[in-house]
């Protein structure tokens, strides 16, 4: 199949776990015979030896950079339109690739920052058929503006959008379509998985009375992701007596408060922050802890981390109701917990006091990731989507030249409506400059 | 030799002569057979692929309203992606250098492509280029809303070192003002007819109606008023025998109105925007080219085909291409006002002068002095030169680092326009 991949990053440039499993899909598919191509932005950073199947012509409209977004409203504004409305630019870039690369299917990744809902718009026209590769709410995110899901953008997407999705929980499906935008079509539910070699398996596991229990955490180092529950749940195991474990958190800190807050706890001896590390580096560290603490938010499209814990025999504790929760039994691959320091303080204890036995969990978890989340079994799946997408007749189609007209139209229509409201609210106090708008 | 060429558009998208300069340009050097490719932006419409060709720049539009905005901030950020700095750019160059490694690149307008930039880059890393002038682009790169920055000026005139060819010495005095210098070598180079000659023109005004052309956009910048006038001057002084077709698009919807109040329905028509090639065609059937464009004219190339056509032009005294052609011999030159373009129509319409000879001597003129074949060797030596000091030369940066200080310039000019109007 001849698959055009349209992602907004791709590495080794990635924001997210979302570039990163899109990487691998293109790989996977590569590797599978598959004739693909990828259209991304132009990196933040030069990289070199791109291979050649990468072509980074789009334009990035950088909403995650502050200097970027700058603290004008209408600066705000506009950057938010490009990245997530329309960029005619990349609207050329893409007709001028189905021209020339024809694809039997387009696969589409994460799409904000490079004027995605311009881009799906476009498809659309042409009846290019698709599959969309749902990490996160991007449809919705995609038809939001600074105050949320915009009705009327999200009323027409409903309307006239209608393609294959491919989400990651049912979560990610259930919180898009709760924000009003809805997946017309097929929706497939899919896992991200896990990658590379099986290492030899665990020999060592934790039992009470033989060492601390090694607690790891991994990922960004903030509240969204928990870590003020970590770091709580840590200080009630003291209080309840529980004194002989270590909590070790990788990852760059975000948030200083959480340093004051271990501080402020007299946590230094249990609670260390290593920094961040390379993404194989960690791989390798996960098994030398016993528990992957993941307390993560609740609206946690998946959470590949504790995934790749249980693939080294690492036993995840997550919050009960976050993505990769649907996919792992209570008990069976790991453990769950309510997103309360008390709840995972006790999940934590009963593991400390040998109460709950990490080893035949660890051993499951482990097999479990190996044998269903690994991308070699994903993959076949993701291919079938693909196969089924490719197949949608073409009816219909508009030409490449009216979808670029539409393109060019609508974007000096976006940049007009924002500055005309933008003058309005400033001028009627509204917002102020200096304000975070998106 | 390998050439790369910028330009911020590229026919059949294009803003003006410019752009049609730069493609006869190339063409004729891939006929001589170098090795040439062109960068330019993205078209304003889907156009057919050239292998050559490669539309990969971000264009800033600001020649669009629409596009610029009307909003102090975002025109001062529009503007400076149009001029200073645009990071996506400068990528798109350093990507390009490395896949073709051109021995000299052959610079025209890059105006809307973040045009500092790309000079910056291509003097960081070294590339020999030569810079062909057909407008004061160098000030317009350093200029904001409120004119030259003699900041941006200064440096320029500090770090910017090659080769420039500019189309007359009004474009020269006018890159070179408020600290602003073109250094290295600076050579003046019309603007070019291109093609074959076609057979000689043999009807000639011997009186009855004069048939009068002009071509270009329709506004008062280019005279669209003043020919009214003087068409009107004309009329009032009994003489008659006077049509003139305005061909080109009305960009200012004044002068229609201004047809209809000065009674001139009958005498002159709008004919709207027509491709060149109809254009080229067009002129022999005219005896006069009418061109009161205004007096910053940098050249002007139109009457220069008219020419080539034995289409006589009446030029404003002092705009660019009136500093290579002569009155009386190769053309008629008049003060840009109503009263001096109406005594050239009528001297013409009383027999005063004869045009014949004056369409015979300007159509050789044309054809022997400013077709692209006179001026290629001239443009090939300076590309040589350029390439052969480049080669002696150092490159002093990496393009990831080129890329990298881009990146680094556009958001420290963001954040400079945030602060000076947060002030």
């Amino acid at each position: 199949v001849k698959v055009l991949v349209l992602s907004n990053l791709y590495p080794p440039d990635v924001i997210g776990g979302y570039e990163v499993a899109c990487g691998q899909v293109v790989d996977g598919l590569l590797a599978r015979g598959h004739d693909v191509r990828v259209l991304t932005a132009a990196p933040r950073q030069p990289i070199a030896d791109d291979a050649p199947h990468v072509r980074r012509h789009f334009r990035l409209a950088d909403e995650w950079n502050e200097n970027v977004m700058g603290p004008f409203p209408v600066q705000h504004l506009l950057t938010h339109a490009h990245s997530r409305f329309i960029d005619a630019h990349n609207v050329y870039v893409l007709v001028r690739e189905l021209e020339a690369f024809a694809p039997d299917v387009v696969y589409l990744g994460n799409l904000v920052g490079v004027g995605g809902l311009g881009l799906v718009g476009c498809l659309h026209h042409l009846s290019v058929p698709w599959a969309w590769q749902l990490g996160d709410c991007t449809p919705a995110r995609l038809c939001s503006s600074r105050t949320g899901v915009i009705p009327a953008l999200a009323g027409e997407y409903n309307r006239k959008v209608r393609g294959h999705y491919i989400a990651v929980s049912d979560g990610v499906r259930r919180e898009t379509e709760g924000l009003g935008v809805r997946l017309e079509g097929q929706v497939a539910l899919i896992p991200y998985w896990i990658t590379g070699p099986r290492p030899p398996a665990r020999a060592d596991f934790y039992r009470p009375g033989h060492g601390p229990l090694r607690i790891i955490s991994a990922g960004s180092v903030n509240r969204d992701k928990g870590v003020e529950v970590l770091i709580e749940a840590a200080h009630r195991l003291l209080g309840m007596g529980v004194d002989r474990f270590l909590v070790d958190v990788y990852g760059k800190v975000g948030d200083p408060s959480l340093v004051e807050m271990v501080h402020a706890l007299g946590l230094d001896r249990h609670v260390t922050f290593q920094g961040p590390r390379p993404h194989r580096e960690l791989m390798e560290i996960y098994g030398r802890y016993d528990v992957f603490a993941f307390p993560t938010n609740e609206r946690e499209p998946f959470g590949l981390v504790p995934l790749e814990a249980a693939s080294r025999g690492c036993v995840p504790v997550i919050t009960r109701r976050c993505g990769v929760a649907e996919w792992m039994v209570h008990g069976v691959h790991c453990l769950k917990a309510e997103r309360s320091a008390d709840s995972f303080a006790g999940a934590l204890r009963d593991v400390a006091l040998g109460e709950t036995c990490l080893e035949p969990l660890a051993r499951r978890a482990s097999e479990a990731a190996w044998s269903d989340f690994h991308l070699d079994h994903v993959l076949p799946r993701i291919e079938g989507v693909l196969w089924e997408a490719s197949a949608r007749p073409r009816v219909g189609a508009g030409s490449p030249s009216e979808a670029y007209r539409l393109a060019r139209l609508a974007e000096p229509l976006a940049e007009g409506l924002i500055q005309e409201m933008t003058a309005d609210d400033v001028r009627d106090g509204r917002i102020q400059v200096g304000e975070v708008c998106v | 030799m390998k050439i790369l060429t910028l330009s911020n558009l590229y026919p059949p998208d294009i803003l003006g002569g410019y752009e049609l300069n730069c493609r006869q340009a190339v063409d004729a050097l891939r006929a001589r057979g170098h090795a040439v490719e062109v960068l330019a932006a993205k078209p304003r419409m889907l156009v057919a692929d050239e292998p050559h060709i490669h539309r990969w720049f971000d264009l800033t539009d600001e020649w669009s309203r629409a596009k610029r905005g009307d909003d102090p901030f975002v025109r001062r950020i529009r503007l400076a992606e149009s001029r200073l700095v645009n990071a996506f750019n400068v990528r798109v160059l350093t990507r390009a250098l490395e896949a073709f490694a051109p021995e000299a690149v052959y610079v025209h307008n890059v105006v809307g492509l973040g045009g500092l930039g790309l000079i910056a880059c291509l003097q960081y890393l070294g590339v020999p280029w030569v810079w062909h002038l057909e407008d004061h682009v160098p000030r317009e790169l350093c200029s904001t809303e409120d004119g030259v920055d003699p900041r941006l000026a200064a440096q320029f005139s500090a770090a910017v070192r090659g080769t420039f060819t500019v189309v007359s010495r009004r474009v020269l005095n006018a890159c070179q003002v408020e600290g602003l210098v073109l250094n290295g070598r600076v050579e003046l180079l019309p603007g070019w007819i291109a093609g074959p000659r076609p057979a000689p023109r043999t009807r000639f005004y011997r009186g009855g109606v004069l048939r009068v052309m002009s071509a270009g956009r329709v506004c008062r910048a280019k005279g669209a008023h003043i020919i009214l006038k003087a068409v009107a001057l004309a009329r009032d002084a009994g003489y008659d025998a006077i049509r003139v077709d305005a061909y080109g698009a009305i960009a200012d919807p004044s002068i229609p109105l201004m047809i209809h109040e000065l009674r001139l329905e009958d005498r002159i028509r709008l004919m709207g925007p027509r491709p060149q090639e109809e254009l080229l065609r067009l002129y022999g059937d005219y005896d006069m080219f009418v061109f009161p464009t205004h007096h910053g004219e940098p050249f002007g190339l139109v009457p220069l085909e008219a020419a080539s056509r034995g289409c006589v032009p009446v030029i404003t005294a002092d705009c660019g291409v009136s500093e290579w052609l002569v009155h009386g011999v190769h053309c008629l030159k008049a003060e840009r006002t109503p009263e001096e373009f109406a005594s050239a129509f009528l001297r013409v319409l009383r027999g005063e002068v004869a045009l014949e000879p004056l369409a015979r001597r300007a159509g050789e003129a044309a054809w022997a002095d400013f077709h692209i074949d006179v001026h290629l060797p001239r443009i090939e030596g300076q590309l040589r030169d350029a390439a052969l000091r480049g080669r002696a030369g150092h490159r002093r940066g990496t393009p990831a680092e080129a890329y990298r200080l881009a990146r680094m310039a556009e958001q420290l000019t963001q954040a400079l326009i945030q602060e000076s109007l947060c002030a």
